[in-house]
């Protein structure tokens, strides 16, 4: 049996969009996914700056050079005039290109800006794909050296960028290797592989025992799809009450699962019934005929001289 | 291209670069816009000063400025008419400023040309602007009196004058005539009106430099050659004419000096010195004048040489003749004459052609002849020296064919002669009597092969006589082999003597010559026959003239009516050398004689 260690894991930053998590190396032209504020890959210690800054960066750059231009043709017209009158034309001339170009980029400016970071982001993807390449020769490097949480975290990064099987199992590997607990950033539905894993069956078991609220619609449909190997388990019955109990918690999942919880019914844990016998109870609107008389059959079948069952039925 | 620049840097690198070099190109730009336009404020600003300063009259102080406002050509500005006529005055100033500078180079490094260029430009350009319009005039005024230009200019010719008048007095006194051409040029460069006007300068350049002459060819005509006395005034003459200067005092001077010279020479009847100077004299024709005097004076005596030696020429004095024709060699071209004289002098005395091709050999038993063989005249003659006979023709085309004959080296050659055969009077034989060992003598013929430069023998017979009779026959007496004691005739055919035996006629031998068999045939007793003589050329036995007693007179040509040069014993041996008209030539007393060919008293 293997032993599980005990980690805290260091936070992961919560983006709006994931191209956010991409920082990029001013000095060897890579990309970073990790909380270094340093380049890792170039001796220097180059700060590293979001991918968002330097596409804006550019983008400013191009403004001003295109200002550079109308001010050097407009220069070198007013060097090249030959009387009075050429030269006030060039130097008017010049100014009024100048100021017509800022008042457009003034206007226009800002749908360049999100243009411009479209065409980057595109631009790069070669460069990108490469740096998350050697993340994961990283991750191996890691996992030699017996790294276990680094390596979770690093592919944690990874995986906001690479949704793949072996990204998932490979998490759902190192997070084996934890001992889970309450206060732990954990994730579930965006460890689901696209067929039956046993790593993920045992995390969801582990999981579930300390954060249930990780069920989700996703997860309850992977457990019903490959609820036959699942019962084939040791503990398969006791996961699948959990996943059962844990999807107690929002309504809509108890009536859209109904048949589900019918099934697994007999594996809840006592105060999962309890609250599925007040859910059925209270909520009337819900069409669950089915599920009301599987549960109340299954109150009077164990809990009838509960007290704690006493008038909830 | 946007790849290979992708790979090389990233797009936010490649985006600060340009924008970098963009921005250091437009800062350039700016930086010398700034300067464009800082000049171009301060080129208006002069230029309206220029303006007020001309609307205010100040023409000098208008110019100045618009100059500096014309120096900056960062942009055209202004009015063209009158930009353009400040301009003229900008270019006049400045062509001021550049003949000012000049003057001062002139002064520093004594350049009399740039001098005169100066004074030239200077004057061309006054007279230019006086004849525009008045600012023009005006403003070249002021320019030119704020330069000084025409009081340095007058400073310098006047000091110039005064150098010029010194050197010469300072050449007199030392007599080494140094730097006499630059001081002649600067004088003539000297503008007139530094003398007053160009009748003035005139006056003045013949009183200073007639008066320098004079003294110099004085002192160079007592110390130097005729030759260099010649050549320094010529050079000097020639100088003059080059610079169109009129100095005719120097050609009369040296025609006088000259006609002394060579009337000297000719007085002292010295041709090689006569032609010396002559020569030396006409090598500078080009510095006489055209009716040169001592030129013709030069003509005169060499035709009256030239008659000279025609004279001598007819009279065959013919050394004296060739003396004068050398010596006038080189003054005039005589070389026809010479070869003229050599070819006479041949025809006279045929003998030269082999004492000019053997000096060193004496010449007996000589006979010459013309025309025969297709030569114009030929020579042969026997030589002790040697024991050979030479021949020596001069052909047409004026070369000369020379021959030997050793057959006779063992033989004692009595006589030689040339028999000629009426029908081919042009190609005679040439016969050589020869002793002989059973006869009285042997008889040899031979003719020349001038075209193949050698001897063709006809025909070789002993005998006792050797005589030609008719058209073709050789009669010889008593012949070895056949027709032996007869007098045998022969007729001479190409390949030799071929016997007539019906002509031949046996010999009546008496007593007399029976016993003295060794005397000489006498011929006159065979009727029709001629004798066996050697030619009229040839002398017996020795070519020596033997008389039998008594004196004759030589004459100094060959006539009585020349002068009796003295006498001769007539049994005195003498060498023949020519002959005309029945009179020799000989040698008497070291000079040339003739005698007369008295017949009888020369037994030939």
């Amino acid at each position: 049996m293997k032993t599980k260690i005990g980690v805290q894991f260091r936070k992961t930053n919560k983006t709006q969009h994931t191209f956010e998590r991409l920082k990029y190396c001013k000095n060897c032209h890579s990309y970073s996914i990790l909380w270094n504020e340093e380049c890792t890959i170039c001796d220097k210690e180059e700060t590293l700056v979001p991918i968002k800054t330097i596409s804006l960066a550019i983008t400013r750059r191009n403004v001003q050079t295109r200002f550079l231009w109308i001010g050097l043709f407009a220069c070198l017209s007013a060097i090249f005039a030959d009387t009075t009158e050429k030269l006030l034309l060039a130097c008017g001339g010049g100014l009024l290109l100048f100021l017509l170009f800022g008042l457009m980029q003034k206007q226009y400016g800002i749908y360049e800006k999100e243009y411009h970071f479209k065409k980057h982001l595109k631009a790069e993807q070669r460069n990108i794909k490469d740096s998350l390449l050697r993340q994961l020769d990283e991750i191996d490097a890691d996992v030699q050296e017996k790294r276990i949480k680094d390596a979770y975290e690093k592919i944690r990064e990874v995986g906001y960028f690479l949704d793949s099987d072996l990204i998932k199992i490979l998490k759902l590997k190192y997070l084996n290797h934890f001992v889970l607990r309450k206060d732990m950033d954990l994730e579930l539905d965006t460890l689901i592989p696209s067929d039956y894993n046993k790593h993920f069956i045992l995390y969801l078991h582990e999981a579930l025992k300390v954060q249930p609220w990780l069920v989700n619609r996703a997860v309850l449909e992977y457990v019903i799809k490959y609820m036959p190997y699942i019962e084939q388990r040791e503990n398969g019955n006791q996961i699948l009450g959990q996943v059962a109990g844990a999807s107690l918690r929002v309504k809509a999942n108890v009536y859209r699962y109904q048949d589900f919880i019918i099934e697994v019914i007999d594996f809840l844990p006592k105060e999962r019934v309890l609250r599925l016998a007040k859910i059925v109870k209270s909520e009337q609107e819900y069409d669950w005929t089915n599920l009301y008389e599987a549960t109340k059959k299954h109150v009077d079948q164990h809990y009838a001289f509960d007290p704690d069952f006493k008038g909830v039925l | 291209m946007k790849q290979f620049v992708r790979k090389v840097m990233s797009d936010y690198q490649t985006s600060l670069l340009l924008r970098n070099i963009l921005f250091g190109l437009f800062t350039i730009a700016l930086i010398i816009l700034s300067v464009k336009i800082g000049f171009s404020i301060k080129k208006i600003t002069l230029y309206d000063q220029a303006m007020a300063y001309y609307q205010e009259k100040n023409w000098v102080a208008a110019e100045e400025v618009f100059a500096q406002a014309n120096a900056i050509t960062t942009i055209r500005y202004g009015d063209e008419i009158w930009n353009e006529s400040m301009s003229a005055l900008t270019d006049t100033r400045t062509q001021l400023e550049v003949l000012s500078e000049q003057i001062q180079t002139g002064k520093t490094y004594t350049n009399p040309e740039l001098m005169v260029d100066v004074y030239d430009s200077y004057h061309f350009l006054k007279k230019g602007s006086l004849q525009a319009d008045e600012i023009t005039s005006a403003f070249f005024t002021d320019i030119s009196n704020r330069l000084k230009m025409e009081a340095e200019l007058k400073a310098y010719f006047l000091t110039g004058k005064e150098q010029i008048n010194a050197s010469l007095q300072a050449n007199l006194a030392q007599k080494t005539y140094k730097d006499e051409e630059q001081l002649i040029l600067f004088f003539a460069a000297v503008p007139a009106e530094y003398f007053g006007d160009e009748k003035k300068k005139e006056q003045e350049f013949v009183t200073v430099f007639r008066s320098y002459d004079q003294k110099k060819f004085k002192d160079i005509a007592s110390t130097q050659s005729f030759e260099d006395v010649l050549s320094t005034t010529a050079k000097r003459i020639n100088f003059y004419n080059d610079q169109d200067l009129e100095a005719d005092w120097l050609p009369t001077l040296l025609e006088k000096y000259a006609r002394t010279e060579i009337n000297l020479a000719i007085q002292k009847n010295d041709l090689d010195l006569f032609s010396a100077k002559a020569t030396a004299y006409r090598n500078i024709k080009n510095a006489l004048p055209s009716d040169s005097q001592v030129l013709e004076l030069i003509d005169q005596h060499i035709d009256s040489q030239l008659r000279q030696a025609k004279r001598y020429e007819e009279s065959n004095q013919f050394e004296k003749a060739l003396a004068l024709y050398e010596g006038l060699r080189s003054v005039t071209d005589t070389s026809e004459l010479i070869v003229s004289l050599q070819e006479s002098w041949t025809f006279h005395e045929p003998l030269r052609l082999l004492q000019e091709k053997y000096p060193d050999k004496t010449f007996q038993l000589v006979m010459s002849d013309e025309k025969k063989w297709d030569s114009e005249i030929f020579v042969a003659a026997f030589s002790k020296d040697d024991q050979l006979i030479h021949f020596a023709a001069k052909m047409p085309d004026k070369s000369v064919v020379y021959l030997e004959d050793d057959s006779f080296s063992n033989r004692v050659i009595k006589n030689f002669t040339t028999i000629e055969f009426p029908l081919k009077r042009k190609s005679p034989i040439i016969l050589v009597e020869t002793d002989s060992e059973s006869r009285l003598s042997t008889y040899y013929g031979f003719v020349p092969d001038l075209s193949e430069s050698k001897w063709v023998k006809r025909f070789e017979i002993e005998g006792d006589s050797f005589a030609i009779e008719g058209l073709n026959n050789v009669v010889v007496d008593n012949p070895k082999g056949t027709g032996e004691n007869e007098r045998a005739y022969f007729n001479l055919k190409d390949t030799g003597l071929e016997y007539d035996e019906n002509n031949s006629i046996p010999l009546i031998k008496d007593e007399e010559s029976l016993e003295n068999p060794a005397d000489p045939l006498d011929n006159s007793e065979i009727p029709g026959t001629e004798p066996s003589t050697p030619s009229k050329d040839a002398t017996e036995t020795t070519g020596e003239h033997a008389s039998d007693a008594g004196m004759m007179n030589v004459y100094a040509g060959p006539g009585e009516t020349f002068e009796v040069i003295g006498q001769l014993a007539k049994n005195t041996s003498i060498k023949k050398i020519a002959e005309k008209d029945g009179w020799y030539q000989i040698s008497f007393d070291g000079k040339d004689g003739w005698i007369r060919d008295t017949g009888g008293s020369v037994e030939q």
